[in-house]
């Protein structure tokens, strides 16, 4: 016992083991809810639909899964695009509005983002601006469109 | 999401291993396969760093990033860093002794904690979908566009969010879709997860050089139980990778001020130059680390200052290519657009450094990591154990004293933002994983100086309980795993669903389709042929389906499906939903 209280040693020893026992007793209490957590994690991701877990960050975002993979297959690979939103879009989420085409430009690699393409996945535009040559390939709900402006 | 593209994160990561072992071997040699094992996580992030940085500094003069590349580097690393060690005297490593007794009792409990942690922790990385902010809105994309165009494309590197940030993650990200031969974000994760496992190996490795594994293994299983680290190991951003290159190069650079050895310098610069690579905060705590062993080593200033220039060197001439790319580029720099000192945003300061606390001492982010290390470095300085308390006290204010000054420079202010915002917290992981380095050390370092000599342990080995005590629940946890069901590897296919009995979701799918205007054609085909009612639906994978959904038998649907394959369609009786 004197080990670990002789001066001055003694209470620098008893210091050491204290945190580390410590440490001990956070590793022990928190250890299972660790476990725990991850399974249901992986619980759930395996119960994902495909697309809900391809989209992820953009599920809410994109405001509609449709109009992402509808962008993949229209618009060629090699071809560059816009995203347009109007001002007063209120479809998607609160981070709709600024992000939107972010989360397109992710998606769509190789497929560049230009302001002024022959492409444009439009939120609640007025298709009218793009004039009577604009061919809507795709109308979604939530007001999306995919429209194709011929040069 | 494929076994596919496990086996080929596989296979990059037994490169990466490769070329960091024959780097290993190059500059340390080993002693016994014991000695060898101990250092495979070093190997492993030594590996990843060199052959990434290499890659990266690639990338920048213009060298196309082909499969090719991706396989031949590492491998030509791997044998070049081989044939050199041979050539220099490096003998094959044989045997090993393991020291046996308690020591060795609980060094096995802790490999088995944590080893069973990365084990659950790696099911939910699996199949995690890309939820992270920064993830999908710049590092991924940026290593998509080095995948698709085999370069730093102009067009994406330069206006993409945290333009100017160093492409080191980014390229390692184009490796991995090399090596699963598609741009696959999910599994992505996995790989993540195996930088992980490479910085707790790594580490643990590291610090049992000099710490009783009583004291280790308790901090290294915390730091997977510390939520903001071991919850976000599989995350597909860079901030914990810098914080592992920087902690494992604080560690080595400590040691080398303790012992000399030559070779842990070699490999703190490869980390550092790795770090410099991967984010513009890598700079900043190169300078703090640089700072903090020039303070320890003040006293033996003539040998110590000349061998850390060279470093400093070193990783000066890695870091400056990139900044030359991002500048002829026109892209803003890495430093506050305001400036590195803004008078006129004294008001922020306040908060800052309150901010930087308010994280610090949080346990939600950090369990009791922080205050044990305050603690540890108290006991330590009253023990007088010297240079370890004086580095890590220093390096610890300096990096506090950054993201301070970060948080400060750096935030936005006004309505509806939190000052710091999410940057402070990632930031001061590199602080809190650096504490779980430290407390160790530092304990250690007391224990040995107040404790009598250790005696020789003359009881029984115990290397067979030791065993069981590792692989019983390491192996027992994924067959407990998969008796509750087996691994999914889910593919766009999951949603066919041919019907074999009678149900109540029963439905005729005549065909589906990536493309909505090819659904639509097929639709009017059939309508036009006279098999009316069928309708087009977008489906849980992804693909518009073609399909007629009432019917009450799987005979019913049969009969129906025999009809349409007769007019010329394809039709499966399929499960809805």
């Amino acid at each position: 016992m004197s080990w670990w209280t002789e001066w001055p040693t003694g209470p620098i020893r008893t210091a050491v083991a204290l945190l580390v026992a410590a440490v001990g007793i956070a590793v022990v209490v928190t250890y299972p809810g660790l476990v725990r957590e991850a399974r249901d994690e992986a619980d759930a991701n395996s119960e994902q639909a495909y697309v809900d877990r391809e989209v992820a960050g953009g599920n809410g975002l994109v405001a509609n899964q449709q109009a992402l993979y509808a962008a993949r297959a229209l618009i060629p690979a090699d071809a560059t695009y816009h995203v347009a939103i109007a001002g007063d879009y209120e479809g998607g989420d609160e981070l709709t509005q600024d992000h939107v085409a972010s989360y397109f430009r992710y998606a769509l690699i190789p497929r560049r983002p230009e302001e002024r393409a022959a492409w444009v996945v439009c939120y609640g535009c007025d298709l009218a601006e793009y004039g009577p040559r604009a061919e809507v390939l795709w109308r979604g709900d939530e007001d999306i469109s995919i429209v194709h402006v011929p040069s | 999401m494929t076994a596919h593209s496990l086996a080929g994160l596989a296979g990059l990561n037994a490169l990466y291993l490769a070329a960091g072992a024959a780097f290993l071997w190059l500059v340390r040699g080993a002693a016994n396969w014991i000695d060898a094992v101990r250092f495979l996580g070093l190997a492993y992030v030594v590996g990843v760093v060199v052959t990434g940085s290499l890659w990266t500094l690639l990338l920048i003069v213009g060298v196309s990033f082909s499969l090719g590349l991706v396989i031949g580097l590492p491998i030509a690393l791997a044998a070049g860093f081989a044939i050199v060690a041979r050539l220099r005297g490096r003998s094959v490593p044989r045997g090993g002794r393991l020291e046996g007794g308690w020591p060795l009792v609980v060094t096995a409990v802790g490999i088995a904690a944590s080893g069973l942690l990365l084990e659950a922790l790696f099911r939910p990385a699996r199949l995690s979908g890309l939820y992270e902010f920064d993830g999908w809105s710049f590092w991924v994309p940026k290593g998509k566009a080095i995948y698709e165009f085999g370069g730093l494309d102009d067009g994406f590197f330069t206006s993409l969010p945290g333009a100017a940030y160093p492409p080191l993650v980014p390229t390692l990200d184009a490796a991995a879709f090399h090596a699963m031969g598609s741009v696959d974000v999910v599994t992505l994760h996995a790989q993540y997860w195996v930088f992980g496992v490479g910085l707790v190996w790594a580490l643990a490795g590291l610090l049992a050089e000099r710490v009783p594994a009583w004291i280790l293994w308790p901090f290294v299983v915390l730091l997977l139980l510390a939520p903001r680290l071991g919850r976000r190991l599989q995350i597909v951003e860079a901030d914990l990778f810098l914080d592992m290159l920087f902690v494992l190069a604080a560690v080595l650079l400590i040691y080398w001020l303790l012992d000399r050895q030559r070779w842990r310098l070699v490999v703190a610069a490869a980390l550092l130059c790795g770090m410099v690579l991967t984010k513009r905060e890598g700079l900043l705590l190169f300078a703090v680390l640089l700072a903090a062993s020039l303070v320890a080593s003040a006293r033996e200033w003539r040998i110590a200052w000349p061998a850390l220039g060279v470093v400093t060197a070193v990783v000066a001439a890695t870091a400056i290519p990139w900044r030359v790319w991002y500048v002829t580029h026109d892209v803003p720099g890495e430093g506050p657009s305001d400036g590195f000192v803004q008078g006129d945003r004294l008001d922020v300061l306040g908060p800052a450094i309150r901010r930087v606390f308010d994280v610090l001492w949080d346990p939600g982010y950090w369990n009791i990591v922080v205050p044990v290390a305050v603690l540890a470095l108290v006991v330590a300085f009253v023990a007088r154990v010297g240079r370890i308390a004086v580095f890590f006290g220093v390096l610890l204010s300096l990096v506090l004293l950054g993201g301070i000054w970060a948080t400060w420079v750096f935030s936005l202010t006004g309505e509806g933002y939190v000052v710091g915002g999410n940057f402070v917290i990632r930031f001061l992981g590199s602080a809190v994983l650096l504490c779980i380095a430290a407390s160790p050390l530092l304990l250690g370092a007391t224990w040995t100086k107040v404790a009598s000599a250790p005696t020789r342990d003359t009881r029984p080995r115990r290397i067979g309980l030791a065993a069981a005590i590792v692989v019983v629940p390491l192996l027992a946890y994924p067959v407990v795993a998969v008796a509750g069901g087996a691994p999914r590897f889910p593919t766009r296919d999951e949603c066919s669903r041919p019907a074999t009995a009678d149900a109540p979701d029963l439905e005729v799918v005549y065909g589906r389709f990536d493309d909505p205007r090819e659904a639509d054609e097929l639709l009017m085909r059939l309508t036009v042929t006279g098999f009316i009612g069928a309708e087009t639906e977008f489906d849980a994978c992804g693909r518009w389906k073609v399909s007629y959904d009432a019917i009450d038998s799987l005979g019913q649907g049969e009969a129906l499906a025999a009809e349409v394959r007769k007019a010329g369609f394809e039709a499966q009786v399929e499960h809805g939903g």
